[in-house]
């Protein structure tokens, strides 16, 4: 598939990059950042929209790594790749390692990064088409139309508009870790936890202003903390998760993040004995999602699946507990 | 869509070739330089046919911009063997009967070679994951996996 | 027969250095000198009237040199000749999402894209048939008028053998099953593609396809050009498992802008196209009803099929046929009957894909047969191998099996497997399964009713004693050129370094009929042994005009002692057919690039071509193979499924079945299949593993997901094909097993071991945790269903 023209940058160093950034935004040029290109480019291929500008920022050395911050914690560059990821955080945090490995495939992980799979685009079948494909349904809103195929109700004003659901495997396993993103734009930076980055809508999906730039992600230390992630797919390479639950315990605390089955990923936070918050857990998690028929299993059976999964990843986590 | 020009090392010859924005790797490995052997099976990313190694990692060529490769170094197929000589993975593909159609070799043989540069003596999990990346219809993967790990023994007895 | 000296012995392909370098071509990496480049405007509508097709815009644009529509073709094209129903391009309506509506062929592919956004086509949509339910009623506007038919209803086929009733009557249990089958699709790695070049008056059509000379046909047909105008090559092919064995719109389109323009042409699909295309296995709707008895076996099986065609006729009437006719094996089958609908419907044509028409219709008979031993007390293992086949039957319906060689086979498998201390003894979610299938070598009748053989080699042997095979068979990646190869060098004692494979050039080699129905081996192999064999007879008489000694009497074959034992009998020197698999001895010795006498002095294999050659320049031999004439009955269809030879197959799955989440994970596989004598283990090996790998996704995964007619799982991100993650440990047991007729004792090995994969699942999920699936793919979902619903119960 031949990709639409557009013009293309490559900025040298992150200041330039951020000044042209603003620049773009402040000019009202429609502009797409370019990390590993692993999901841009097939978009781009798919898209007959015009696209103005790409914003490569692959030569942004400064924005690749993993360090180790004072308080025992990690920092880690947005450009880092998967890979390299897996690679580098295997000590410290073990299940990001893991979780990092069960995305997409091998040579995809040699270029996907970790603000690549943050930011993710949302996925929904009828916009992950080709163009000629999108004639045959007629556009959706996420395609620049004036429907949603799966909420025919919906109407522009509504929230959310598009309901492409939200599959980043990682956000849901830093989620849980307290992790925080750092959005830089020309001359200043500002952080946000993790879990405060997404919005509820399959097009405007994050905080990131125009002119920012996720550049990294600060994951704190914690002595108590554990967290396990498991994901629902039907083959064990390359597909998206159809679910994704990540679920930490630390002390009486016992967190839920779950992917794949909504706009964004949800949230569960819970205090107590683990049989009366699991058990909570259990019943929550599937009335917090609205997955829809858009995914290779329905959207009844990832509801259904959502405690099943809970329930086996407090059982990893309670096992290592007990050596 | 203004041209720019790319330099490119592809099997340790220089190439300059000036493309545009909108052209991808595998394009200019493929109808540029003549580079057939690097296969496009769907282009966007999915079926892992185009995978070249890229400053010595495998990656989906289909998904590089070309502008992005610029001053990397790329290995593809062609330059996988030493002049007749061949690579200890491509003989033991060969030889264990890995190939049927021969579409999805090029990207087996150089994930597998990868594979072996930085994991001498890989477990079975590791040759999986290094197959899974590519999709094989013929095979069912079975002689794939049984090549890598020939391969494997092949090369720490010849070192 | 003396011993091999190469075949039996695991052999790499004669092109895998080629294919493991890069230097293997295929079609788009060949470079024709400044082609056009083509790219098709294709239908949004499942069904609609064209009302009109405006290109004046999309010709103005630059670089655009041609655009075509379905005004410029007369005529329509199929497979086979009963249904020649597809249009290149679509004329006065459209059938399909995707079915190609126009063509532009311009300087880039990149101007030929845009140019197709220039084109302004007017459509009034029409209702689209998309259901069973849809297609059987009543309409006054069918998708195809010309049937003048009062539906959808393509082609109906009924066929029954014995006393149904009588056979119910006899039986022990009777079982029966309500079937569903989603489409899937053969998923091969490389899209189609197509180059066009001019040579002289010649145009010369290189293509992705698995049947050179029914493109070539078919070129013939709709571009109104003497088939002498054409040639049509096949480079290397990037799989086919059926779906490349139709002649295609792109063929046609990339042709006739060649004649247009005068020009070079390129054309290669996106992925997505090739979904849209698809020809693959047809959604299926199937009622059986198996009746069986302890002692006798299966005493009666009655089959309701539906499959839906979609828009054309691809090979589906062969289709119709295979859901039925193929039921009469693995077992005899004495009292049966058999209806199979196939329905034109607006969604993308089904066609032939490995295991053609047997696929699903295996999955329901091997699924009751199963219930049915359950019910009566029996080891379904067990009673499987005391009810196959023996060698040498007719079935009913008129089928002759030579060599049925499972038995021991399965026995092996079943020891190997530890069925006895496994089936029924294994903890809760834990299961193995077996079924057993049964598939043809080769169909014995053509397509083109006409008395040519069904396949033909020239062999060529030059002053330099390097030996050339011509032939028509398609390698499509299962090997057939290094078949080929095998098979003329054992005849001629020659290293396989000696010989070269021409393959799949119309206009080189001789007529093949190409790769599909399981026939290369078996036809192209046989044809190949007898070229050899012919050459071998002008080299033995060189080589005793050298050693002054008399040529060899050469006996006569006689009559065939039996209709079973047709092969194995002195070669036919008087007919160009020497006979199927003929007794060469004649002794002399070839071995090692010797020609020795027996008891006498070797000769040197150059100097006894040299001496062959004097005064003649090439010596050159042919082979043929035709297929005997089977009786094969009096019943209307009785030619559906003949074919010289069958294969036999049995599958053991074992799985392990996660009740809370339905998943099933199938961790081993054995699989012995009776494909007569193994010419190259290496071979017969990769054909059975990526046999399972396709049964396996079958069974658990793939489907085509349709909305409104669209594919929606176009890409191969969407369209699950099973990981490397998937694929199960797999144990292959060879069954000892030898066919009189087919070259060196083979038979078939690339389709049959496919269709027992996906019921060997299902009983295995069975016997691990007791509910009976019968919705094929068996996802998780589809499980769980039924776990809830015994719950329920």
């Amino acid at each position: 598939m031949l990709l639409p023209a557009f013009s293309y940058e490559r900025p040298a160093e992150l200041p330039g990059a951020l000044a042209l950034l603003q620049r773009l935004a402040a000019a009202g040029v429609s502009y797409r950042v370019h990390a590993g290109g692993t999901d841009l480019v097939p978009e781009l291929k798919r898209d007959e929209a015009a696209i103005g500008t790409v914003v490569s920022i692959s030569r942004l050395e400064a924005l690749r790594g993993v360090r180790a911050r004072p308080d025992g914690g990690l920092e880690v560059g947005a450009l880092t790749r998967l890979s390299a990821l897996a690679e580098e955080v295997r000590e410290r945090f073990p299940v990001i390692s893991d979780t990092a490995l069960q995305i997409a495939s091998p040579q995809i992980r040699n270029r996907a990064t970790l603000g690549g799979n943050l930011l993710v685009d949302n996925r929904c079948v009828y916009f992950n088409q080709s163009p000629d494909h999108r004639d045959v349904h007629a556009g959706c809103f996420k395609a620049g139309g004036e429907v949603c195929h799966l909420v025919p109700s919906a109407k522009r004003g509504a929230q959310p508009l598009c309901r492409a659901r939200f599959v980043s495997d990682l956000a849901p396993v830093l989620i849980l870790h307290d992790a925080k993103v750092v959005l830089a734009r020309a001359g200043a930076e500002r952080e946000l936890l993790l879990k405060d980055l997404y919005a509820p809508d399959g097009i405007q999906r994050t905080q990131v202003a125009p002119g920012e730039l996720l550049t990294r992600v600060l994951i704190p230390a914690s002595a108590t903390r554990r967290v396990h992630y498991l994901k629902l797919r039907i083959r064990q390479a390359l597909d998206f998760p159809s679910l994704g639950v990540a679920v930490s315990l630390d002390g009486k605390k016992l967190g839920v993040a779950l992917t794949g089955v909504n706009t964004h990923p949800v949230v569960l936070a819970y205090e107590g004995a683990l049989d009366a918050t699991l058990k909570q857990a259990c019943e929550d998690g599937p009335k917090r999602v609205a997955p829809l028929a858009q995914d290779f299993f329905s959207p009844a059976y990832r509801r259904q699946m959502i405690p099943v999964l809970i329930r086996r990843a407090v059982a990893v986590l309670s096992k290592k507990d007990t050596p | 869509m203004e041209k720019r020009l790319v330099k490119l090392t592809v099997n340790g010859v220089a190439h300059e070739r000036a493309v545009a924005p909108a052209a991808t790797l595998l394009e200019v490995l493929r109808e540029e330089l003549f580079l057939t052997g690097t296969k496009r099976g769907c282009d966007v990313g999915d079926c892992g046919c185009c995978t070249v190694l890229l400053d010595g990692a495998p990656v989906l060529s289909c998904l590089v911009l070309a502008l992005e490769a610029d001053g990397a170094e790329i290995r593809t197929i062609e330059g996988v063997a030493n002049g007749n000589q061949l690579h200890p993975v491509q003989q033991a593909f060969v030889d264990h009967g890995a190939i049927q159609c021969g579409f999805c070799t090029p990207s087996m043989v150089l994930n597998a070679v990868h594979l072996l540069d930085t994991n001498p003596s890989p477990d079975a999990a590791a040759v999986k994951t290094c197959v899974s990346g590519t999709i094989c219809r013929c095979t069912g993967y079975t002689k794939i996996e049984q090549a890598v790990h020939a391969a494997a023994r092949a090369c720490t007895k010849t070192p | 027969m003396t011993t091999w000296q190469l075949l039996g012995k695991p052999t790499p392909q004669v092109g895998a250095v080629d294919k493991v370098t890069g230097r293997a071509r295929y079609t788009d990496d060949l470079r024709v000198h400044d082609p056009l480049h083509v790219k098709i405007l294709r239908a949004p509508h499942a069904s609609a009237k064209i009302k009109s097709v405006d290109v004046s815009a999309a010709k103005a644009l630059p670089g655009v040199r041609a655009i075509l529509t379905g005004a410029d073709f007369k005529r329509t094209f199929g497979v086979l000749p009963i249904s020649r129903d597809e249009p290149a391009l679509a004329r006065d309506r459209v059938r399909y999402v995707g079915e190609p509506v126009a063509a532009v062929a311009a300087d880039s592919a990149r101007l030929a894209e845009a140019a197709l956004a220039a084109i302004r086509v007017d459509y009034e949509v029409t209702p689209a048939v998309l259901t069973f339910e849809e297609a059987r009623r009543e309409t006054k506007t069918p998708l195809h008028p010309e049937l003048e038919k009062s539906n959808n209803l393509h082609k109906q086929v009924q066929q029954s053998f014995g006393d149904l009733s009588r056979g119910f009557a006899d039986a022990a249990v009777t079982v029966e099953g309500e079937f569903r089958f989603l489409p899937v699709t053969h998923a091969f790695t490389e899209p189609h593609a197509v180059q066009v070049e001019h040579d002289g008056e010649l145009l010369v059509v290189t293509s992705a396809t698995q049947v050179p000379h029914y493109v070539h046909l078919a070129l013939s047909e709709v571009l109104e050009l003497p088939p002498h105008r054409l040639r049509v090559v096949k480079p290397h092919l990037g799989g086919g498992f059926g779906g490349k064995s139709d002649p295609f719109p792109h063929e046609m389109i990339a042709a006739k802008f060649a004649l247009v323009t005068g020009r070079n042409i390129r054309l290669v699909y996106e992925r997505e196209e090739v979904f849209l295309s698809n020809h693959g296995r047809h959604p299926t709707e199937l009622k059986m009803k198996l009746g069986l008895h302890p002692e006798r076996g299966v005493t009666a099986l009655d089959t309701k099929v539906m499959i839906d065609g979609g828009a054309y006729g691809s090979f589906g009437v062969v289709t119709t046929y295979y859901n039925g006719v193929l039921l009469q094996g693995p077992y005899p089958v004495p009292n049966s009957a058999f209806q199979c609908e196939r329905f034109y419907t607006n969604k993308p044509m089904c066609g032939a894909m490995r295991g053609h028409g047997g696929v699903n219709p295996r999955f329901a008979s091997e699924t009751l047969m199963d219930m049915a031993c359950v019910q009566a007390g029996l080891d379904p293992l067990e009673a499987r191998l005391k009810f196959l086949h023996t060698g040498d039957t007719i079935t009913p319906n008129g089928f002759r099996i030579t060599s049925a060689g499972l038995r021991e086979g399965l026995a092996e498998a079943a020891q190997r497997t530890k069925w006895k201390e496994k089936w029924g003894k294994l903890p809760p979610g834990k299961g193995i399964g077996v079924a057993c299938g049964f598939f043809i070598s080769g169909s014995a009748l053509p397509i083109h009713r006409n008395e040519l053989p069904q396949s033909t080699v020239r062999l060529t042997i030059d002053f330099d004693g390097g030996i050339t095979v011509y032939s028509g068979a398609s390698d499509i990646g299962q090997g057939s050129d290094t078949m080929l190869a095998l098979v003329v060098a054992e005849v001629l004692g020659a290293p396989l370094s000696l010989v070269k494979v021409v393959s799949a050039d119309t206009r080189l080699t001789p007529i093949d009929l190409g790769s599909y129905s399981s026939r290369v081996t078996f036809m192209a192999g046989n044809a190949a042994r007898n070229a050899a064999i012919s050459m071998r007879k002008e080299l033995v008489a060189a080589a005793a005009r050298l050693s002054g000694r008399a040529p060899p009497e050469y006996p006569k074959p006689g009559e065939p002692e039996s209709p079973f034992r047709l092969g194995q009998r002195p070669p036919d020197f008087d007919s160009h057919f020497l006979g199927p698999n003929p007794d060469y001895r004649d002794g002399w010795t070839f071995a090692n690039l010797t020609v020795t006498p027996d008891g006498g002095a070797a000769l040197d294999y150059f100097q006894v071509v040299t001496a062959a050659l004097a005064g003649r320049g090439i010596l050159q031999t042919q082979g043929v193979y035709q297929s005997p004439k089977l009786e094969g009955g009096k019943h209307k269809g009785a030619g559906a499924g003949l074919s010289p030879s069958y294969s036999f197959t049995a599958v053991i799955s074992e799985v392990d079945v996660d009740v809370e989440t339905g998943f099933v994970r199938v961790e081993k596989i054995a699989c012995a299949h009776d494909c007569g004598r193994q010419l190259n283990p290496l071979a017969v090996e990769g054909q059975l593993e990526g046999s399972i790998h396709m049964g396996l996704g079958q069974a658990l995964m793939e489907g085509m997901a349709y909305e409104a007619g669209a594919v929606q799982n176009a890409s191969f991100l969407e369209y699950k094909i099973p990981s490397a993650f998937e694929q199960p440990v797999i144990d292959l047991v060879r069954c000892p097993s030898v066919d009189n007729e087919g070259p060196f004792g083979a038979k078939e090995v690339g389709e049959g071991a496919l269709a027992p994969v996906v019921p060997s699942i299902a009983n295995a999920i069975y016997d691990a945790v007791g509910v009976r699936l019968m919705r094929v793919p068996m996802t998780p979902e589809v499980v769980l269903a039924a776990l809830a619903a015994r719950r329920g119960r």
